[in-house]
């Protein structure tokens, strides 16, 4: 049984295009990939992300909880402040990436993959001690995100929250057309934004609102798709699974082995952090076409070097962008990707693809 | 959206034919669903192809998808323009963005394909 976004309705009042991601039935594209993608890089998009998993922590040593569950530091949070992280096997290996947000003392909250919900809800309540409270509460609160230099201009004409004082990674709470609302300054698009944390009440009006206004497009997952691409961020069941280990992925930044507690998966880091079994590359193609998941990579002697994880065209580059493994480390960034049977030329580069964002310029990083 | 003066495939390939020669191209309902397209695969000129063999593959943001040769026959032009602006196809999948113009080697094949009121039902449109 497909699971349904509550404002399906809405969504279709503005021409989605849905698809089947994860189990929901999702907006795929309104108008076309390339005009959401360029909107977002521009002026400001909006995107329904309600199917992606939220889940409340609560109790009296919820700390110490999410210590042991996720990789990153959780006594770096405060109440307002969010943190990337990851939940992670004993193997090692990648669980999901998350983020977890600081409501107060005792209660956090969390966003995981959609397709990782119930896995890792499972996975709370399989390690939770008893004064530990586990509420899944994907259906019964939205999550929008709006994208783009223009969202806190627009976001501001509706919302009581003075959202210039949202620094990067950090939320607010307040109210959105007199409804109570979480707004936090994050996203996946490398643009500056928001994303809303809403009940469904008020969530089709302000959906509604916002695509009527001048300088927002309603985006769908293909769109979110490239915009993360071009910022090298990486995708579960792309980049990361339960097969890598966030050293191969290079999330090093998010694994505090010295933190205060051990923590799941700890034992196993500290071994293969010398090990890595594949190398996270990103590469832009030199020739016409279009890199895809799947796709083989080889070296400039034509042997079968690793594999592409992710692969599209970039709109803002013109042409086919990649991330993918490769299985030891090479000492010429001249590559090729094998498409129907032919080999082609790419160049290995540094992720982001895309360097000059509204994120990169404005001074409100703060990522721990 | 679905001239009466040619042929349509399953595939969702259109064909027109001039003498012995017809030109192949995609049907609106095909760039549609295939959405922005953004590169195309074109069949080297003199290439001979069987029905159903891969005539050239279109390349969208969503996903790489084949195009079929609605019929038997050999390639004796690409449309050149479409190495640069592929995008045309979405723009105007009946005149500017044809792919490509076979040689036919058998009427029949050709004849066989639905008219534009069957391609309709088909599609349900």
């Amino acid at each position: 049984m497909l699971k349904m976004l509550p404002l399906e309705k809405e969504h279709k009042i503005v021409s989605a295009k849905f698809f089947e991601f994860a189990g929901w039935w999702v907006p795929l594209e309104y108008s076309s990939i390339l005009k959401e993608h360029l909107a977002v890089r521009n002026l400001a998009g909006i995107f329904d992300i309600s199917h992606m998993g939220r889940i409340l922590i609560s109790g009296k040593n919820v700390h110490d909880f999410l210590q042991y569950i996720t990789s990153n530091d959780i006594y770096k949070l405060y109440p307002g402040k969010a943190q990337y992280s990851l939940i992670l096997t004993p193997n090692g290996t990648i669980m999901d990436d998350i983020i977890v947000y600081m409501l107060s003392e005792e209660n956090f909250f969390l966003v995981v993959n959609a397709i990782n919900t119930e896995k890792i809800i499972s996975w709370l309540n399989k390690y939770k001690p008893d004064n530990i409270e586990i509420e899944d509460i994907t259906s019964s609160l939205m999550l929008m995100a709006l994208q783009g230099p223009k969202s806190e201009e627009i976001l501001q004409k509706i919302t009581d929250i003075s959202l210039n004082s949202i620094k990067y990674y950090h939320f607010s709470t307040g109210k959105i057309f007199g409804e109570e609302a979480i707004i936090s300054r994050t996203g996946y698009t490398g643009e500056d934004g928001f994303e809303i944390v809403i009940s469904p009440k008020k969530a089709g009006e302000i959906f509604i609102y916002l695509v009527k206004e001048e300088n927002v497009v309603p985006c769908g997952l293909g769109a979110r798709d490239t915009l993360r691409l071009e910022m090298g961020y990486p995708l579960y069941g792309h980049e990361i699974d339960e097969n890598t280990t966030p050293w191969e992925a290079n999330l090093d930044w998010v694994v505090k082995l010295n933190k205060n507690r051990d923590f799941i998966g700890k034992d196993a880091l500290i071994e293969k952090k010398d090990r890595k079994e594949k190398f996270l590359i990103a590469f832009e193609l030199l020739e016409n076409s279009v890199p895809r998941q799947g796709y083989e990579i080889y070296n400039n002697k034509e042997e079968k070097i690793g594999y592409v994880t992710s692969g599209n065209f970039s709109p803002i580059l013109k042409k086919g962008i990649g991330m993918g493994y490769i299985y030891g480390e090479i000492d010429s960034d001249e590559i090729k990707i094998k498409i129907r049977e032919k080999l082609l030329k790419a160049k290995v580069v540094k992720t982001p693809f895309i360097k000059n964002t509204s994120l990169k310029r404005g001074e409100k990083k703060n990522v721990s | 959206m679905y001239p009466e003066d040619r042929k349509y495939s399953k595939e969702h390939e259109w064909a027109k034919l001039e003498g012995e020669v017809a030109i192949v191209g995609i049907s609106y309902h095909a760039q549609e669903e295939l959405g922005d397209i953004v590169y195309i695969d074109l069949p080297e000129v003199g290439k001979e192809l069987k029905q159903g063999e891969v005539l050239a593959t279109i390349e969208s943001v969503k996903s790489a998808s084949d195009v079929y040769s609605p019929f038997s026959g050999k390639v004796i032009e690409v449309n050149e323009k479409l190495k640069e602006t592929p995008e045309i196809i979405n723009e105007d999948p009946y005149n500017e963005g044809w792919i490509a113009k076979l040689e036919i080697t058998d009427l029949n094949e050709y004849n066989n394909l639905l008219s534009a009121e069957e391609y309709k039902s088909f599609i349900g449109a």
